[in-house]
């Protein structure tokens, strides 16, 4: 094909033309348009409003850095708590593990005893000659192996979470005692894990306080600090 | 496009810009065969080229204020139109290829020529837009600007802002590749 031939091909294409309405579709479509543009343009209301834009993003990064910062401090304490709750409870699940284990090894034992007795008795009967049954004891170092192990890991366990209700029981006895609270300290910003207690007691419960406060084993140190107020007596408790 | 038709588009955006909207209307009738065509060739269908028009002008309402008359106001109408071609073909392909695209000119026909030569013609142009269609879209785009709308390289190189050097070995290539094509058809 030359260029003749290509040129006359190209050049003897149909046009076409544009329909009637064109122009009235085209403004069908502009008034669309426009009536879409006003409803958004609705939903935009300018605020009229004067404000600092360096001190307005300084004010918003900061807020979003104290929220990064406290949802990790938050999530560190649970983090903390999780393990030593998980503790407690694999302490306590092995505790009833321990004490099926003992009673069942206990068995040939105590079956050992009943049949005991049932003789003593027969002898009793015969000849009053028999060994008495309290003679034959089960093998006690058996069950006291298995229990003492049992308990000490379930003590270990129950203590965690027991010293956390002592913290709160504490607390609460100051308060009821007529003392105040002056802090709580808390580890990583909760108050479900606190560290120390500081509390003002009244001078005529301290005895009582101190008698108290002894026998929680999460007490760590009671500390007596000094205070202005005669009413009163200062105590700063630490806990493990 | 003649000197007094430019100086004209210019007087009717300036006219646009001051406010007087039916001055965008006046555009529209000028320019609305030449839009269509363009389209219709770059698509290939007579209803989507009608659409495509439709909202080449409706985008032009929104820009024209926007016009800062670096160029005449036709080549600024024909960058937007082969935009909006190209996007709507890349729409095209992205839904299915083309679903048969028909060819067919809605037109009552030349009623100069009998029946068989109007339906001969009609169907040598179905086969060359078939040609046309089947090419390389770089190709295609100054292929129907160069030698169907008869635009100036100059003016290609503005509307595609493709360097002139590309712009002259696409055409020469999209030429040589549409005439074996058109070999093979007709």
């Amino acid at each position: 094909m030359d260029d003749k031939e290509y040129k006359n091909l190209l050049n003897n294409l149909k046009k076409v033309d544009a329909p009637p309405d064109f122009l009235a579709k085209v403004h069908e479509r502009l008034e669309k348009r426009s009536k879409l543009r006003e409803m958004i343009n609705g939903l935009f209301v300018p605020v009229r409003l004067n404000i600092p834009m360096g001190l307005a993003s300084s004010a918003v990064v900061a807020a979003l850095v104290f929220l990064v910062v406290y949802n990790i401090q938050i999530e560190k304490g649970f983090d903390v708590m999780n393990k030593d709750y998980s503790k407690g409870f694999v302490a306590a699940n092995k505790q009833e593990q321990n004490k099926k284990i003992a009673k069942t090894k206990l068995l040939p034992a105590e079956k050992n005893r009943t049949e005991n007795s049932i003789l003593d008795q027969e002898r009793l009967k015969k000849n009053k000659t028999s060994i008495p049954s309290s003679s034959i004891e089960p093998k006690k170092e058996l069950k006291s192996d298995f229990l003492s192990e049992g308990k000490k890991e379930a003590d270990a366990g129950a203590a965690l979470s027991m010293e956390m209700l002592d913290v709160f029981e504490i607390k609460a006895y100051i308060e009821k005692a007529g003392g105040t609270v002056i802090s709580f300290e808390k580890i990583f910003g909760t108050v479900i894990y606190p560290k120390q207690l500081e509390a003002d007691i009244p001078v005529a419960k301290w005895d009582d306080f101190l008698n108290k406060a002894k026998t929680f084993r999460s007490v760590k140190s009671i500390l007596e600090k000094e205070s202005s107020n005669t009413d009163f007596r200062r105590v700063l408790i630490e806990f493990k | 496009m003649s000197i007094n038709s430019d100086l004209d588009d210019v007087k009717l955006v300036e006219s646009f810009k001051g406010g007087d909207k039916s001055s965008f209307d006046v555009l529209v009738v000028k320019y609305q065969n030449k839009v269509i065509n363009l389209c219709f060739r770059f698509l290939g269908n007579y209803d989507d080229a009608c659409d495509c028009a439709q909202d080449v002008f409706v985008k032009v309402f929104e820009s024209l204020s926007k016009f800062r008359g670096d160029s005449k106001f036709s080549t600024w109408l024909y960058a937007v139109t082969v935009n909006f071609c190209r996007n709507r073909i890349s729409s095209f392909k992205h839904r299915k290829s083309k679903q048969d695209t028909s060819y067919e000119i809605q037109d009552a026909g030349d009623e100069s020529l009998s029946p068989s030569k109007q339906f001969e013609r009609k169907e040598l142009n179905n086969k060359i837009q078939k040609a046309i269609d089947s090419l390389d879209e770089d190709q295609k785009s100054v292929l129907i600007l160069r030698d169907i709308e008869g635009l100036s390289y100059e003016e290609i190189v503005d509307i595609t802002g493709i360097k002139l050097g590309t712009v002259k070995s696409r055409i020469a290539r999209a030429r040589e590749e549409l005439k074996e094509k058109l070999k093979g058809l007709i």
